[in-house]
């Protein structure tokens, strides 16, 4: 059941690193009038692509120079072929991937970025050619340069060097890493998304009022395990232990009053810490559990036995769920604990003793 | 509550099935959209507003934050799919060179009055120059591009290298590949050298002037002046034209940058000017080779002076009348 991705965690709106976080997100409306959250892609990796992709580009032209080598070193017209495809491979490298990859070359690609029209309109290839064209300039110019004059001229080497610095921190002044080409087309870099979806808590047992699947082992059934989102393999198989843990369970019963202690960010949380993996979460259920019982004066007791923490914690958590789901359905759902207004009035005195 | 139903886990039953065909269309369209059978391409919209609405519930109801980042990350992912460039770069060159080049031009008089101007201004300087003091003639062109030729080179010697140089067709074709090359190259940089406030757009475009400046003064010295036009008229009008819309453009994107409208950002102003610098600076670039063309092969075989003005007259004549056209296609749109 603690199956979160890591990669994944960051793109959940987790409370841990919000700030991080906010900077670098823009907001998208698609022609459908949807808003979409896209993320800006880091400096670095942008630097790291435009890297590879150099290195591509290099790499081709080598190529075809050991080629023209080989193939006979004294004949200039096979030189001239040789330049004039170093010299398209250079112009057409990155407006022919971005086009053909949808906004991507091989190095974004590998990187995992990739160009979007700014504030989500769609990406043109009038905006590729633009946002090539300053390539040339930012990119090519002083890499040519640095080439051409390799050794002696330290005049021209420095005004290089400072060229490069100048187009190249532009990025780092703009909120949204846009160097030249991308003001000039109109576009962002962002990080291309990978959707994968984890299992939810709600199918780690069934839900709490249920009578009937006592007996069942807590094996998946073919139902969720067809809603579960995972590939077979990853799928971690339920340890038989929790047998034990589960059952109890099912019979804790949360009176609304209880479940409205909380409002949907401490839910969250709550969620981010049934999910979370590593060492030490033992004492972190045990004081969780303990924060919460004390405050929904819950004994956790079921029959005679006291419920184990995460247990517990998940047992509230599914049963929280369901009252603020069917709260949000009647525009009643909470933000957080001290968002008391739309709340129900039995259980504000008792916020107020937090 | 009474029922022990859970709205999302029923909303998450009812609908995963159709977000996992999504992220699978997705998977497997991966770069190309071949990889997809009709249908499939034309299931993917439908997918995409379906699941677009799945978030838009699931945003209101769904307490589930990573259910919710899941399905963000799927609408976006569909939403650049769905969204992509149309354009292949051959039905862009076809369209580009149809409408969107005569058009930018029509739309560019003033960076297009500019850009022959600062160019214009060089020549004057590079032939003042050089009438002045002969001997300054290389420190303006560097030896490579003088190629023999100066004020300083007999009568004759000038006189030859205006005959046909070249003689076999691979040689021709050498210098064909070459030249396109290099020049399409400077009309780039001329271009992207907007970015930069257009100041370098500008020295570059007067460098080339006062290169051709010094040139026309260098011939004008051995009474040559009419010929050398005539020769350079082949695929000089072409590859000179070339580069003052290449100015044009890094003048537009660098008006963009600077001079944004009174009610318009500096962000849509430079995206604006620089789409439109982008079409002029593409245009050149093809306009470029042509004029590669006529330089490496056509200029040999035009033999007579006369022939030779007559024939960049032709060619003068056909830009005008391809530009002209963008006039045209420009009214019966309507605006911009």
């Amino acid at each position: 059941m603690i199956d979160v991705p890591a990669p994944k965690s960051r793109k959940a709106p987790s409370m841990a690193e919000p700030a991080n976080l906010e900077a670098k997100q823009r907001d998208i409306i698609t022609p459908e009038g949807v808003r979409l959250t896209v993320t800006i892609a880091d400096y670095s990796t942008r630097m790291a692509a435009a890297l590879i992709d150099a290195l591509f580009v290099v790499g081709a032209i080598i190529v075809v120079v050991l080629l023209a080598i080989f193939a006979d070193m004294r004949s200039s017209i096979v030189w001239s072929y040789v330049g004039f495809f170093a010299f398209l491979a250079r112009v057409l490298y990155f407006p022919w991937f971005e086009l053909i990859l949808n906004g991507r070359t091989p190095g974004k690609r590998s990187v995992g970025i990739r160009v979007i029209g700014r504030n989500g309109a769609p990406l043109t290839a009038a905006a590729v050619l633009a946002r090539n064209l300053a390539r040339e300039v930012e990119m090519w110019l002083p890499l040519t340069f640095a080439l051409l004059s390799g050794d002696g001229e330290p005049l021209v080497t420095l005004l290089t060097l400072a060229w490069v610095l100048c187009f190249a921190t532009i990025p780092l002044f703009s909120a949204e890493r846009m160097r030249a080409g991308d003001v000039l087309a109109g576009t962002w870099v962002v990080v291309d998304p990978k959707p994968s979806l984890v299992r939810d808590l709600l199918d780690d047992s069934p839900a709490p009022a249920k009578a009937p699947p006592i007996a069942a082992p807590p094996v998946p059934t073919p139902e969720s395990e067809g809603a579960t989102s995972k590939p077979p393999e990853a799928e971690p198989p339920v340890p038989a232990e929790l047998d034990l843990e589960l059952e109890p369970e099912l019979a804790v019963v949360f009176t609304p009053t209880q479940l409205d202690a909380y409002g949907a960010a401490e839910l969250n949380t709550l969620a981010d810490l049934l999910y979370a993996d590593g060492p030490g979460l033992d004492e972190k259920f045990q004081a969780v559990a303990e924060a919460i019982a004390r405050k929904i004066d819950h004994d956790r007791m079921v029959g005679d036995e006291q419920l184990e923490n995460k247990a517990f914690l998940g047992a509230y958590y599914r049963a929280a769920r369901a009252k603020m789901e069917t709260d949000a359905q009647w525009g009643r759902l909470r933000q957080n604990k001290f968002d008391r207004d739309r709340g129900q009035k039995t259980n504000s005195d008792e916020s107020e003793n937090e | 509550m009474a029922d022990g139903q859970i709205h999302s886990a029923e909303f998450r039953r009812t609908r995963e099935e159709s977000w996992r065909r999504l992220e699978h269309l997705l998977g497997r369209i991966g770069n190309r959209e071949q990889a997809l059978s009709q249908e499939e391409l034309s299931e993917l919209p439908q997918l995409y507003r379906t699941t677009l609405s799945s978030l838009s519930v699931a945003r209101n109801y769904v307490l589930d934050q990573r259910l919710i980042a899941y399905l963000e990350a799927l609408c976006l992912r569909a939403y650049v799919v769905v969204y992509a460039p149309r354009e292949r770069l051959g039905g862009l060159l076809k369209h580009g060179l149809i409408i969107g080049f005569p058009r930018a031009i029509c739309a560019a008089g003033i960076e297009l009055a500019l850009s022959a101007l600062c160019m214009a201004v060089g020549m004057l300087a590079g032939w003042a120059i050089v009438a002045a003091g002969p001997e300054l003639f290389y420190s303006i062109i560097p030896e490579s591009l003088a190629g023999g030729r100066g004020p300083d080179q007999t009568r004759e010697l000038m006189a030859k290298s205006l005959e046909g140089g070249v003689e076999t067709a691979a040689a021709a074709q050498l210098f064909v590949l070459q030249l396109a090359s290099h020049n399409a190259g400077i009309a780039l940089l001329a271009a992207g050298l907007g970015i930069a406030f257009g100041l370098p757009t500008i020295l570059l475009l007067a460098y080339n002037g006062a290169i051709l400046g010094a040139m026309l003064a260098a011939f004008d010295v051995h009474g040559l002046l009419v010929p050398f036009i005539a020769w350079l008229s082949v695929h000089g009008v072409t590859e000179l034209g070339a580069i003052i819309i290449a100015g044009a453009g890094g003048l537009a994107i660098a008006r963009g940058i600077l001079f944004p409208k009174v009610d318009e950002t500096r962000m849509a102003a430079a995206r604006r000017h620089g789409m439109h610098g982008g079409f002029l600076a593409a245009g050149a670039f093809a306009m470029l080779f042509v004029a590669a063309f006529f330089e490496g092969v056509l200029r040999q075989a035009i033999e007579p002076t006369t022939a030779r003005l007559l024939f960049g007259g032709a060619t003068a004549v056909f830009w005008l009348w391809y530009f002209q056209r963008g006039r045209a296609s420009r009214k019966g749109r309507g605006d911009d």
